[in-house]
């Protein structure tokens, strides 16, 4: 597989969740030069949801053979403007997987296992349903 | 879907936008995100910061983008805090 047809998939596999791609990110990327890696960066909204609810996203994508591998990435719900956690891997943290956002206190880092997109956008809806305010009931409203 | 690319010096764009934005050399963010300092900046701008700081380091070979090309561009010059 290479690298487009791997963004292809994902592309994909965000729609299956329920999230949109805003018409003016550009989320998929390959490096110039070695289109073996390439890079998720930007923000995917939320499907019957306002734009200020959104997921940043950052995913590392290295392809090696047949195995594709995310040697990096990031995973963070906002809610008009405020971060309220998310998922992350980087070597230079330790425990360099985790997660932001126990519930208890801000800026709280818990050691947590690799989690797939699918997951992070699954634990993202639970809040986007339990805290943020629909389209529908703000044009109710207005 | 388009077949978009990015290479060091398109990645050196944004970390001078976000040199800009925070007054603070990418050398020095990163040292400082390394040592697990807290910072007042999002989680996903700091992990999004230091992958792309990292990446133009790989790609460049430790030497950086050339900047003044990306500097033209940007049309504003950086504060180091």
């Amino acid at each position: 597989m290479d690298i487009w047809q791997y963004f292809l998939q994902r592309q994909r596999e965000i729609e299956a969740c329920s999230l949109t791609i805003p018409e003016h990110v550009d989320l998929f990327a390959a490096e110039a030069g070695d289109e073996r890696r390439g890079k998720l960066f930007g923000c995917v909204e939320f499907a019957c949801y306002p734009p200020s609810v959104y997921m940043q996203v950052h995913e590392e994508i290295v392809i090696e053979g047949t195995g594709i591998s995310r040697p990096r990435y990031a995973c963070f719900l906002v809610i008009d403007g405020r971060e309220i956690g998310g998922f992350e891997r980087h070597l230079t943290h330790d425990p360099a997987v985790h997660k932001h956002c126990s519930g208890h206190k801000n800026h709280e880092a818990s050691p947590w296992h690799v989690v797939s997109f699918k997951q992070a956008a699954e634990t993202a809806w639970e809040y986007v349903s339990a805290f943020a305010t629909p389209l529908v009931a703000k044009q109710a409203r207005s | 879907m388009n077949r978009r690319h990015y290479s060091a010096e398109s990645l050196s764009h944004a970390l001078i936008e976000l040199e800009h934005e925070y007054q603070m050399t990418s050398a020095r963010f990163y040292e400082r995100y390394r040592a697990g300092e807290r910072l007042d900046i999002p989680h996903f701008t700091q992990h999004a910061w230091a992958s792309l700081y990292e990446d133009v380091q790989r790609m460049t070979g430790g030497r950086g983008a050339e900047r003044g090309s990306v500097m033209a561009r940007v049309g504003h010059a950086i504060t180091v805090a």
